[in-house]
């Protein structure tokens, strides 16, 4: 065998074992909660048996039109906005507007 | 050595074999199957990238948006399928050796996040979309998060264009995810249809939770009247609707405190049977909701649910200053 391939061979060896290596080191402290062992950080899911839906009538959950108004006073634990400002809409402006 | 076979396999023509040749190219194999080799384990353990979110990069930061949201399911293939033909969304995939992950776009824009996971038996877990809401620091949040009864499900973890995120559980349980992007938020925009428009978190008490939400991401909060007791808050920012809180519906104790995100749909009626045709379900048939369009909730074939919901901009109101 000539020298060179042996030479490349070496390379290639080593190249491989260090990339190996390398593949194996986890960054940024691994993981944590319940699914330790997924790479992603987004790689939840949610448990079974429970019902989605069930909205009668009624039951709204989109957003208002900025036409209505915020209530003079909250019965919640947050802070609400007074009777004065209007409650907000979504974002109306077009892309390329 | 040089063998001369007898016999022949090709229209009677002798064949040679050179093995000498071969013995002098055994190095030169040798070496190229260890540089391929190695060309793909270095692929294969190549860090996780995710894309930027905002391509060019924005300079605005919108504390409290719902800016990203990523799917987790069992199987890639027929996700990528059913939300392809649904809202014509188009995939770049993005493999590691042990991460199927793939970005959804439309017109060229990312608009969704599907990561591929497997759900063993018996583990009792089913898909979902995860929602993303943007913050400045991800690791201040996760302080703000655990004083106020959160958990955390996934560390902070930085991915060097996207930015860092980590991913926790409200004190009612809702997942929730919180990213720092590193290219800015995507601007104020109506939604295209085919793009997310609204969310709503539905949970068991919205005044509570509201609470928690507004001292994370300092949202003004608005009550919406309401005319079955169920109550419906807004959440807001830089003067827009960013998010609704809603009582969960007490038809059943069978249900826990979930985020949903909706898709505008030019028809929430044909949406919802094309979902259907594609493999999906329908949760909660098309109705019209507070705003004027019709609403509707589906689940995808994997069972993950998520909102279709019209939008019609030719009676738009005044735009926020």
């Amino acid at each position: 065998m000539s020298i060179v391939p042996l030479r490349l061979t070496l390379i290639s060896v080593g190249l491989l074992l260090l990339t190996t290596l390398c593949g194996c080191v986890v960054a940024d402290g691994g993981y944590g909660g319940p699914d330790v062992g997924v790479t992603y950080v987004g790689g939840y899911v949610e448990p079974v048996g429970y019902a989605y839906g069930g909205w009668g009538g009624g039951y709204h959950v989109g957003p208002p039109r900025g036409d209505g108004r915020g209530p003079a006073h909250s019965s919640g634990s947050y802070r609400a906005e007074t009777s004065s400002h209007r409650t907000p809409s979504i974002p109306t402006r077009s892309r390329g507007r | 050595m040089t063998i001369y076979p007898t016999d022949s396999c090709r229209g009677g023509k002798s064949m040679r074999i050179d093995y000498q040749r071969i013995r002098r190219n055994v190095p030169q194999s040798l070496c190229a199957v260890l540089l391929y080799a190695t060309f793909v384990t270095a692929v294969m353990a190549a860090p996780f990238e995710l894309p930027p979110l905002s391509d060019p990069a924005s300079t605005e930061h919108h504390v409290g948006k719902v800016i990203w949201a990523d799917l987790v399911t069992p199987d890639l293939v027929t996700a990528k399928r059913f939300y392809s033909g649904l809202f014509g969304w188009t995939f770049r995939d993005i493999q590691t050796a042990d991460t199927n992950y793939a970005v959804a776009l439309l017109d060229g824009r990312p608009v969704a996040g599907f990561f591929q996971r497997v759900i063993r038996p018996g583990e009792q877990r089913q898909p979902s979309w995860l929602t993303f809401l943007a913050v400045r620091d991800v690791d201040a949040t996760k302080r703000s998060a655990l004083e106020h009864g959160a958990k955390v499900v996934f560390e902070p973890k930085s991915y060097p264009q996207r930015g860092r995120q980590a991913v926790f559980a409200d004190p009612e349980g809702a997942i929730f995810a919180v990213l720092a992007s590193n290219s800015g938020d995507p601007p104020d925009f109506l939604a295209a249809p085919g793009e997310w428009i609204w969310s709503a978190l539905l949970v068991h008490d919205p005044d509570t939770d509201a609470a928690f939400y507004q001292a994370l991401f300092g949202y003004d909060v608005f009550e919406l009247p309401s005319d079955n007791g169920l109550k419906h808050v807004i959440l807001s920012s830089d003067e827009y609707a960013r998010a609704s809180v809603n009582s969960l519906p007490t038809d059943s104790s069978r249900r826990h405190p979930h985020w949903l995100n909706f898709v505008r749909v030019v028809d929430t009626v044909d949406a919802a049977a094309k979902a259907v045709a594609l493999g999906g379900r329908v949760l909660v048939e098309p109705h019209v909701g507070r705003h004027g369009g019709k609403v509707a909730l589906v689940a995808d074939p994997a069972g993950a649910p998520f909102g279709l919901m019209e939008w019609s901009d030719t009676d738009t109101k005044e735009e926020p200053k």
